[in-house]
């Protein structure tokens, strides 16, 4: 599947479970000074991202609506 | 539980033909464990990735680096942290390598999960050391981790 549909798919399923265990200790490595943000490392590239809307658009279309809601107020 | 990655465990992941490769992946994608590594591991993989890839076992190099540039960005399923100060990083592996004789980067590794690692733990929480390098397990399990 899809990188970006994937990653998605996940955040979604770790908001449904009790704490994102790896979130959480990541705001104490970051509050520390100890987490290290490479910032040569693109999040996605426009070809995953192009498809995973593809992708996403097949297998649940009201989550890209309101994606696309999200980022035209901004959000 | 939270754990420290060492780059030999994520090095046989991608490199499916070694034994153990399917164990270390169903490891990472554990989202149960919060999962740590050193600045190093980014290093140390690429280049087995890549001499991998010369020795022909590895069919899309370039698709695996990008995969493990994935992994260890933010939101991937590994972080990566450094100690606020390199030199007690370097003092700790200077004193396991003349203790135990591990390999630099070995010790190094060791000597960051055990500075770092404790400090991210939550309370009474079991700390972690996943590594595919039965000498360098066993100095961490000496210095509290449990082998994962």
């Amino acid at each position: 599947m899809n990188a970006w549909v994937t990653d998605l798919l996940d955040v979604t399923v770790d908001a449904d479970v009790a704490e994102d265990r790896q979130a959480r200790a990541n705001a104490k490595a970051a509050a520390l000074g100890m987490l290290v943000v490479y910032d040569d490392i693109p999040e996605y590239d426009e070809e995953t991202l192009r498809q995973g809307e593809e992708e996403l658009r097949k297998l649940a279309p009201e989550i890209l609506r309101i994606l696309n809601e999200d980022r035209s107020t901004g959000l | 539980m939270i754990a420290y990655v060492d780059s030999s465990l994520i090095a046989r992941a991608y490199l499916e033909d070694e034994a153990g490769s399917a164990d270390a992946r169903r490891l990472i994608a554990d989202r149960s464990i919060a999962k740590y590594t050193g600045r190093w591991t980014r290093i140390e993989v690429s280049g087995a990735i890549v001499r991998a890839a010369r020795a022909g076992r590895l069919p899309d190099p370039a698709r695996s680096l990008k995969r493990l540039d994935a992994e260890l960005r933010p939101g991937g399923r590994i972080d990566v942290i450094a100690a606020p100060d390199e030199f007690e990083v370097e003092a700790r592996a200077l004193a396991i390598a003349r203790e135990h004789g591990l390999r630099a980067l070995d010790a190094l590794h060791v000597a960051l999960a055990s500075i770092a690692i404790p400090k991210l733990a939550d309370k009474g929480e079991p700390i972690g050391f996943a590594s595919r390098d039965g000498v360098q397990a066993t100095v961490a399990e000496s210095l509290g981790f449990a082998s994962v």
